[in-house]
């Protein structure tokens, strides 16, 4: 019950923030639909808990609990690993215009 | 009875066959830069230094001198200083280039065992080594440390090394121009012992001393360093 209570709410309003920075144009629309369908994907969860079982029988997994868990483990590694490739990428090219201006202004 | 002025006579003998410059990476090194760069100019004419974005007065100390002063607007790692170092040697017509610290811990006269395999045509790359040098004093978990980073870059490169870490470094012409840092903070040091087996540059080893002083030694890598510098390797041999 705690723990719906508190998800429930949170849930909500991140999906009623997703919409108005929507309707403001700061996102695009299939990053939109994607936050969209993950809130909405989390309130589900949260108010029919049992609705995950048959897709924890499908997977092997014991309780529906455990597949959500698993399942959010490997998403978020999947993000992380990109991210952190995103990082590198923009440190190499920070340091490429870096240099460029260094030796731009020297032969100035 | 004539008076030589060795000095300059030391100087001349090295630019005359040979273009020697040395590539210094900086940052934040208002207390020592100015002696440094003294000591270096005295026997060296080309002196190259890159401060990597100094928010001290490094970069003011180093316009009142005769080194070719470039500048990284912000900060980007020592492997990046000398990257852009060594690309503005060779564009100055080095024929050999000696990549030197800062801080205060190499030794000038240690330059001159450093070239002679080069000069002599048996390396392209010469390693300073201060566990080849009779006098060196290293602290117990700098010696752990560097002990370990020689296992690692046996095991990783194949290569036979006994100092990875030492700044000291020489290239001809040849190897550096086919050595591009990619790590921009201290994984170069390693990363160079991979390209060395990549490319099959000829590669030896003297002895050069490290100074330790407290203030090179509270500027120096932590333990931590070490940790990070293992990290990126392992991630160059996964992403490559």
């Amino acid at each position: 019950m705690i723990f719906q209570a508190i998800v429930i709410p949170y849930s909500l309003w991140t999906l009623a923030a997703t919409f108005v920075v929507r309707h403001q144009r700061k996102i695009g629309r299939r990053y939109f639909l994607l936050l969209a369908v993950s809130h909405l994907a989390i309130l589900f969860v949260t108010l029919f808990p049992n609705a995950t079982y048959p897709l924890a029988n499908l997977a092997g997994v014991g309780r529906g609990a455990d597949f959500v868990l698993y399942f959010a483990i490997i998403i978020l590694l999947r993000v992380l690993f990109y991210l952190y490739n995103k990082n590198r990428l923009i440190e190499t090219q920070l340091t490429k215009i870096v240099r460029h201006l260094a030796l731009q202004d020297k032969r100035d | 009875m004539k008076v030589v002025d060795l000095d300059k006579w030391f100087a001349s003998r090295y630019t005359q066959d040979m273009e020697v410059f040395i590539v210094i990476a900086a940052y934040n090194e208002a207390e020592v830069i100015g002696q440094v760069v003294d000591e270096l100019l005295r026997h060296y004419p080309h002196v190259v230094v890159v401060d990597d974005g100094s928010t001290d007065r490094t970069r003011e100390l180093l316009r009142d001198t005769q080194v070719m002063l470039i500048s990284h607007l912000v900060n980007r790692g020592q492997g990046a200083a000398l990257e852009t170092g060594l690309q503005v040697a060779l564009e100055q017509g080095a024929e050999i280039v000696v990549t030197f610290d800062a801080d205060g811990q190499h030794n000038v006269e240690d330059i001159q065992k450093l070239i002679q395999p080069i000069l002599d045509g048996t390396a392209e790359v010469v390693f300073g080594s201060r566990f080849l040098h009779l006098d060196s004093r290293i602290p117990l978990l700098r010696r752990i440390l560097l002990k370990g980073g020689t296992w690692l870059t046996r095991f990783l490169t194949g290569l036979s090394v006994t100092d990875t870490h030492h700044g000291l470094r020489a290239f001809s012409r040849k190897a550096a121009a086919s050595i591009h840092f990619e790590l921009d903070r201290m994984g170069h040091a390693s990363e160079v012992f991979e390209i060395i087996a990549r490319e099959r540059l000829r590669y030896v080893e003297v002895p050069a001393r490290v100074i330790y002083t407290p203030y090179s030694l509270k500027k120096g890598q932590s333990p931590f360093d070490a940790l990070k510098i293992l990290a990126r390797l392992f991630e160059r041999s996964w992403f490559r």
